[in-house]
């Protein structure tokens, strides 16, 4: 064959071509790039000025279908690429959750809260708690509260604009101790409302034995209608995008000049990652399970929160093994930079 | 193997082929029923040279323009004689089946009840 033979194209078509395959992956480009545009560009009619709708088309499923592609017979990168997929979705959930919770109203100061419900003495805690499981919750507590109306308490609360439900008898028990040292069941009246204002839920309760008793306000954000939506789209766009990531990883590892540490490397990222991948699932499963109630919303990346989601390990554990899963991978898609091209290089 | 992979690897059968003609070949080779785009050809083509069954026999490059000639590596002969095999012996059977149908099949070679 001589060079005469070669394609005369107009140089728009050939750039065109160019632009069209940048669907394909880098990997595919540049093995298949030039020799691709060429036998197009052989196949083009006389004149042809733009590629064919059809053909344009075709350039785009067909860069977007390599895109899912793994590589042919590596068992091994269909089981990484269904875990990374699986981890994918589980990220997703959790940046999902985490949208949703910025769309969430603050919370107010909680000295403020009791303060309304008229339990302000000095005598006071507060407890901001950060659950593995939930959006965050406020909470504050005075004791030795003297003289409580809790009629008072909700009417100020009322008067301030908060929405209010009944009064109600939460029930409890309490006890004493009497003369000879045993311990006595205590009369103990409770009370209890809830409030709801821009979008905060209050729940007002003081508990009373005799004349002194302690008065606590809990808050938390009333989720938004965005909150399961947003997990849901997470979580899909986190499988597509982990799909995505799993069929570019196993690429490049099979063409790696190191695929055995690369392997090792992407194994030790997906046990790291095992664990808070379970735990965010779980968080899914939660937040759609106790949706719709007056609680405080279930969210996925709370997770990430320390505490004791698993009855074992330290409280930190979920963040460690992500952070240090993503430094595996991470290392081991460095570490499968592409080796020597096994065959003569392609034209650029 | 579907059909626009038995056809690539037949037409590499007998000499190494680029791009191109690879597509005229499988045009020919199937009477003109499957017309294969470039798209296909070398997602197909980077497919078997990853499973091994064709491999790059020499390159012509001028100006930015690449003409890759492949080849069907042995183990890719191995896999079209057994594709070859078994659609043979898939005719024979459906040939075998149709001459017990009894009355005329169109287009079958032998009239039913020959046998």
């Amino acid at each position: 064959m001589t060079t005469t033979e070669w394609p005369q194209a107009d140089a728009r078509l050939e750039r065109a071509y160019h632009r069209l395959l940048r669907t394909y992956p880098r990997r595919f480009r540049a093995r298949h790039g030039a020799e691709l545009v060429t036998t197009l560009l052989e196949m083009a009619a006389p004149g042809q000025r733009r590629p064919t709708r059809a053909d344009a088309l075709h350039l785009l499923a067909g860069g977007l279908r390599h895109r899912f592609r793994l590589p042919a017979r590596r068992p091994l990168a269909l089981v990484a690429a269904v875990l990374i997929t699986l981890i994918g979705g589980a990220f997703g959930a959790a940046a999902g959750s985490w949208t949703a919770t910025q769309t969430f109203a603050d919370l107010p100061q909680p000295r403020a809260l009791l303060d309304l419900a008229g339990g302000g003495t000095d005598d006071w805690w507060t407890i901001h708690d950060r659950s593995p499981w939930t959006a965050a919750m406020t909470m504050a507590d005075s004791a030795d509260v003297p003289h409580w109306d809790a009629e008072a308490a909700r009417r100020r609360y009322a008067a301030a604009g908060w929405d209010v439900g009944p009064l109600t008898d939460p029930g409890g028990s309490a006890f004493t101790t009497d003369a000879g040292g045993a311990t006595v069941p205590a009369p103990l009246t409770s009370y209890r409302f809830d409030a709801t204002r821009d979008g905060v839920h209050t729940e007002v309760s003081g508990h009373f034995t005799g004349e002194h008793g302690m008065v606590g306000v809990t808050a938390w954000a009333v989720p938004t209608p965005a909150h399961l939506p947003l997990i849901a789209a997470g979580a899909a766009l986190g499988l597509l995008a982990g799909w995505l990531l799993a069929a570019a990883l196993t690429y490049r590892i099979a063409h790696s000049a190191r695929p055995r540490t690369a392997t090792a490397l992407t194994a030790a990222a997906l046990a790291a990652l095992t664990l808070p991948t379970v735990a965010l699932y779980g968080n899914v499963m939660r937040a759609f399970r106790y949706a719709g109630g007056d609680g405080v919303a279930f969210t996925v990346h709370s997770a990430f929160n320390p505490g004791p989601y698993y009855p074992f390990g330290p409280g930190w554990q979920i963040l460690a093994y992500t952070i240090g899963g993503l430094l595996l991978g991470t290392l081991a898609a460095t570490v499968a930079r592409p080796g020597p091209a096994p065959q003569p290089a392609t034209a650029p | 193997m579907q059909e626009p992979t038995f056809l690539i690897l037949t037409a590499l059968a007998a000499q190494p082929l680029h791009g191109y003609a690879i597509i005229r070949s499988v045009t020919e080779l199937s009477h003109g029923d499957v017309n294969l785009r470039p798209g296909t050809l070398y997602g197909a083509l980077d497919r078997l040279a990853e499973q091994g069954l064709v491999e790059v026999d020499h390159e012509e490059a001028v100006e930015g323009r690449l003409r890759r000639y492949y080849r069907l590596s042995d183990s890719g002969a191995g896999a079209l004689a057994a594709q070859a095999e078994r659609l043979r012996r898939n005719a024979a059977t459906a040939e075998t089946e149709l001459g017990r149908r009894g009355g005329i099949v169109p287009g079958l070679s032998f009239t039913a009840g020959a046998a």
